[in-house]
Formats: structure tokens, C-alpha cells, sequence
């Protein structure tokens, strides 16, 4: 089996990680997925192997002739060690559902704003993700691209149900858009119970992002659109849209009223996280979820400057132990590898000026 | 078996609900099972809960019905909750609009459709009025909202011969 080299993703920042419009460091990213099949093909839960190659051979072609992805590399899951299919996985490039099976693989271009996964639950499954609050300039990069393949290939879709997925949760628009958010004073002042709630009846998911339920590590969730049918994209993208801005004040309100009741408290919070980032010697992956989030809300209520939301974002992905394991080179035990991520973590937390 | 919650007809439905304070499973009649999950409330259940939900009570009238393209039974689809092929929609007919409409609020489309392979785009965004994206409001007339709704209406009270004119009429003006 061909070892494959993805080191060079290592050394590589994702343009999505850049921080741009984030509402003060809140809102990490924005993702659009379209899911699509080809006509005249079973989903993938029927496909045969000779056509799931069928199916990577015409998406291929068409990708390749399209401006958006032209330039794009592919990487089949075959070749791929479970470590390094964890790596993509880290990095929000493919699902986990993807890397456990060797008949898929995904194509994406430099700054892995936008990715194409093949034969995961519908034959393809459209990705861009951009930065901060930037979901509409998502929106925009994914349907050119879809356009640009649905001029190509011929896609399963029905003039009333719309186009037809595997499971009946995508159907219609096959669009899922989300938000990840990070909302520390809703947690903190146990409001995301009711938010969570709230949410739910206007037809949104949220879900931890590490971890489940409204004790996420982190304080970091994902909003996405639950309805994928009966609404049109740009509704479904404007509504999540509006969410995402409502969340952004609820959280905003909440930080205020923690402020008033308990300033010294978050500040202690917020300036022992900071230490800890600079001293620590062993880190478990869930501490440094909690330490990050506290640095992150003292960015977002100005108490610590020096840091930028890109510099947080950076550190969340490149302490996950695919990254990790990259960097040393070879399989890490946990511990060393707690280790590790306290080593990379005061290395980094060294070159940023005193705040 | 006794269905547990009238505890006089025969049970034939497993319904699996899943709500805040964990999974509960009831052994029930169909006419209780189409009640328990009728009631449900909508939110903040994940897609699958109400797939499972929704199908519990769906199966005891589709349970045979066998896609002929690619020969995914009904039965089957309840268990892993993914279809076989784009055929399996019409295939799995009504109890496959049900099942949507609990999932999404609603039962037809709106928004971009798929362009036939051969039409070179330009052609495309003449033939539709320089519309082809998806981020807008076409064919969204107030004339076209309300025959929506009244299909809605109609599928809501199964009245399904109303539901089918009403159909055809909207496909006629939607662009």
C-alpha cells in the first residue's frame, strides 16, 4: 500500500481558520454542504464497487473542468492509514463516516475552502467553509461550483421533490448550513438549556461540537438548518443567518450580565487560562478545550489582547492527536502526547506579545 | 400482544420515542401508534428520532411495498433509514410524503433544480428570465404562496384528489 504524504497540510492554515468578521472572536466558521447523486446510480448503500468507481471517475472529470476545483488534489480513502484519514477528519475535510470506507475519497483545493467528499452517504457531498460569519460568501463559492457541475453531470432530482438523497433528511435542496459558535456565557450562566430549546422549535439543530448537549468542551457549538425541503436555499441560508445574529446577542447579553454580577471572578477565569496555556507541561485535550474557550471569551470582552481569533483556531486544530501524531512523526501514547500538546501550546503562547 | 396504551388491541407497532429525559420504547396498536406519534412534539428531536417515530407508524400500511428498481423493501428502509436509489421515493409513495412532510414541514420543492446536462448555461439563464440561482425569490408570486398553502391544506386533511389538482395547478405556473 502506497504511503500517502499529507504533510504538507500540516504546515498549511485553512483559510477558514483566518478569524475574518467573527463577531469578536464568536463565531469560528461558516459551512454550506450540498448533497447531490447521480442519476441512474443506486445510493451508496446499494452502489457496487465497480460503481462507486464509476461514480469517482465522472465526478473527477467534471471537477476537473470546473473553475473552482480545477486545481484541486484528490486523496481516495484506500491508500490512507487510519491516522492519516483522522487527520482530514480534524480537519473538517471529510466525516467520519467517510474514512471508514475505502471506497470514497475527497477532493479539495489550496486554502481548503471548498471540498468535494465522493460516495459517502450520497455520492457527492459539496463543501466550503469560510471563516467567521462569512456563511453567505459560503453560499456564493458552493453554488457557483454546483452550478458549474450541475451543467456536467446528471443529477438525481425531481420536479416536486427536488434533488433526492439517501436519507430523507436531505432532501429538496440537499443544503445543510451551520454556524460554530462559541457561547461560554450562555454555559456559565446556564441559559443554554433554554436556548437549546428555543432553537429546536424554530426547526434548528445545535450540537456540541466536542462533546454532546449544552456541556460541550469548549463552549463550542454547531447551528445548522434542520429542514432541507419546502424553502429555498437563499431562505435557508438567510434564516440561519438571522439565528446565528440573534445567538450573537443573546451571548452578548449574557457576557454583559456576567460582567455586572461577577467581573472579578471571570477575569481571574479568564487570566488563569492564560497562564496555564504558557505553563502547563501536560494537557488533555478536553483542558485545553476549556482553557482556549476562557482566552476566547476574555478576547471577546476585551480583557486580553495579543491574541487573535486565527491564533485560537490554529491551536484547536493543531493539538488534536492526528496533528500531533504528524508533527512527532510516529505513534504518540496518550500521555506523550498530552504531553506534546503542552509543549506545542507554550511554544505557540510564547511568540504572542504580552497582552 | 396487548398494545400498552389502550390495552385492548393487538399491538403491531414498536415506536421508539426519544425526548429530554431519554428512550422509551411502546409496544402499541396502529391506531394508538398513529396518535402517540402524531402528538409528538416536533422539536427538539434529532432527524433520525423522527424518522423512527415517524415510520414506526407509517409501516403498518407500507410494510410490503418493495422498490422495483433497486428492490429495497420498505421494511428495510424503517430499519436503516436510507433509501436505495433516487426510485425508492415513488416507489415508497404516500406514506414517503408523510414521512417528509413530519421531517421537513413540508412536501415539495422549491428552489434550484437540476439542468439537463446538455444545456449550455447561458441558454439556461435566458430560458428562465436570468434566473438560475437559488438565492432569490423566484416563481414566489403571492398567487403561487397561496396555492401552496391550500396544498398543504389538502395533503394535512388527506384529501388527496384535491391535493393532486392543486399540484398540477402550481406546476403550471411555477416557473
Amino acid at each position: 500500500m502506497r504511503a500517502v504524504n499529507l504533510d504538507p497540510l500540516i504546515g498549511a492554515t485553512p483559510s477558514w481558520m483566518g478569524g475574518g468578521d467573527d463577531a469578536d472572536g464568536m463565531v469560528v466558521s461558516s459551512r454550506v454542504r450540498l448533497a447531490r447523486n447521480l442519476a441512474g446510480y443506486p445510493f451508496a448503500g446499494r452502489i457496487t464497487a465497480e460503481q462507486q468507481r464509476q461514480v469517482i471517475e465522472q465526478v473527477l472529470s467534471a471537477a476537473r473542468g470546473s473553475a473552482s476545483l480545477g486545481d484541486a488534489t484528490y486523496y481516495p480513502m484506500g491508500p490512507l492509514g487510519a491516522s492519516e484519514r483522522r487527520l482530514l477528519v480534524e480537519r473538517h475535510l471529510i466525516s467520519p463516516a467517510l474514512a471508514d470506507d475505502d471506497g470514497g475519497g475527497v477532493l479539495f483545493n489550496g486554502d481548503e475552502s471548498l471540498s468535494v467528499m465522493i460516495n459517502e452517504e450520497d455520492h457527492l457531498r459539496l463543501q466550503a467553509i469560510h471563516p467567521g460569519t462569512r456563511g453567505r460568501e459560503a453560499w456564493a463559492a458552493i453554488s457557483s461550483f454546483d452550478d458549474e457541475l450541475l451543467g456536467i453531470l446528471s443529477c438525481a432530482h425531481d420536479p416536486d421533490l427536488g434533488f433526492l438523497t439517501a436519507c430523507p433528511t436531505n432532501t429538496g435542496t440537499g443544503l445543510r448550513i451551520s454556524v460554530l459558535i462559541h457561547l461560554p456565557a450562555l454555559v456559565l450562566t446556564d441559559e443554554m438549556e433554554r436556548v437549546l430549546q428555543g432553537l429546536g422549535q424554530l426547526s434548528f439543530a445545535v450540537r456540541g461540537v466536542y462533546g454532546e448537549g449544552s456541556n460541550a468542551a469548549g463552549n463550542l457549538f454547531q447551528v445548522s438548518n434542520q429542514a432541507t425541503l419546502g424553502t429555498d436555499e437563499g431562505r435557508i441560508v438567510d434564516s440561519l443567518i438571522a439565528v446565528t445574529a440573534k445567538l450573537i446577542e443573546c451571548e452578548r447579553d449574557a457576557q454583559g450580565s456576567l460582567m455586572e454580577e461577577a467581573r472579578a471572578q471571570v477575569e481571574d477565569k479568564v487570566w488563569r487560562a492564560w497562564a496555564l496555556l504558557g505553563s502547563a507541561r501536560v494537557l488533555s485535550s478536553q483542558e485545553l478545550m476549556n482553557l482556549l474557550s476562557a482566552v476566547r471569551l476574555g478576547r471577546t470582552l476585551g480583557l486580553v489582547g495579543g491574541v487573535t481569533s486565527s491564533f485560537l483556531n490554529h491551536l484547536m486544530i493543531a493539538t488534536q492527536p492526528s496533528h500531533l501524531r504528524a508533527e512527532a512523526g510516529s505513534d504518540l501514547e496518550m500521555e506523550e502526547r498530552d504531553m506534546r500538546r503542552a509543549d506545542l501550546v507554550r511554544r505557540r503562547m510564547a511568540e504572542v506579545e504580552n497582552p | 400482544m396487548q398494545c400498552e396504551s389502550c390495552k385492548k388491541r393487538e399491538a403491531a407497532v414498536d415506536l421508539t420515542i426519544v425526548s429530554g429525559d431519554g428512550k422509551r420504547s411502546l409496544h402499541l396498536c396502529p391506531r394508538c401508534a398513529r396518535r402517540e406519534s402524531g402528538a409528538r412534539p416536533q422539536a427538539p428531536a434529532k432527524a433520525v428520532t423522527k424518522i423512527n417515530v415517524v415510520l414506526g407508524h407509517l409501516a403498518v400500511e407500507s410494510q410490503d411495498a418493495e422498490c422495483p428498481e433497486c428492490g429495497l423493501t420498505y421494511e428495510r428502509f424503517r430499519t436503516t433509514g436510507r433509501l436505495g436509489c433516487p426510485a425508492c421515493y415513488g416507489a415508497f409513495g404516500a406514506p414517503m410524503r408523510r414521512l417528509l412532510r413530519r421531517i421537513h414541514g413540508a412536501d415539495s420543492h422549491v428552489g434550484r433544480e437540476a439542468r439537463p446536462p446538455e444545456a449550455p448555461v447561458a441558454d439556461t439563464v435566458a430560458d428562465t428570465g436570468g434566473d438560475t440561482g437559488g438565492d432569490s425569490d423566484r416563481g414566489d408570486s403571492g398567487r403561487l404562496e397561496q396555492l401552496r398553502r391550500e396544498l398543504q391544506q389538502a395533503v394535512d386533511e388527506e384529501a388527496y384528489e384535491k391535493a393532486a389538482e392543486l399540484r398540477d395547478r402550481i406546476r403550471r405556473c411555477a416557473p
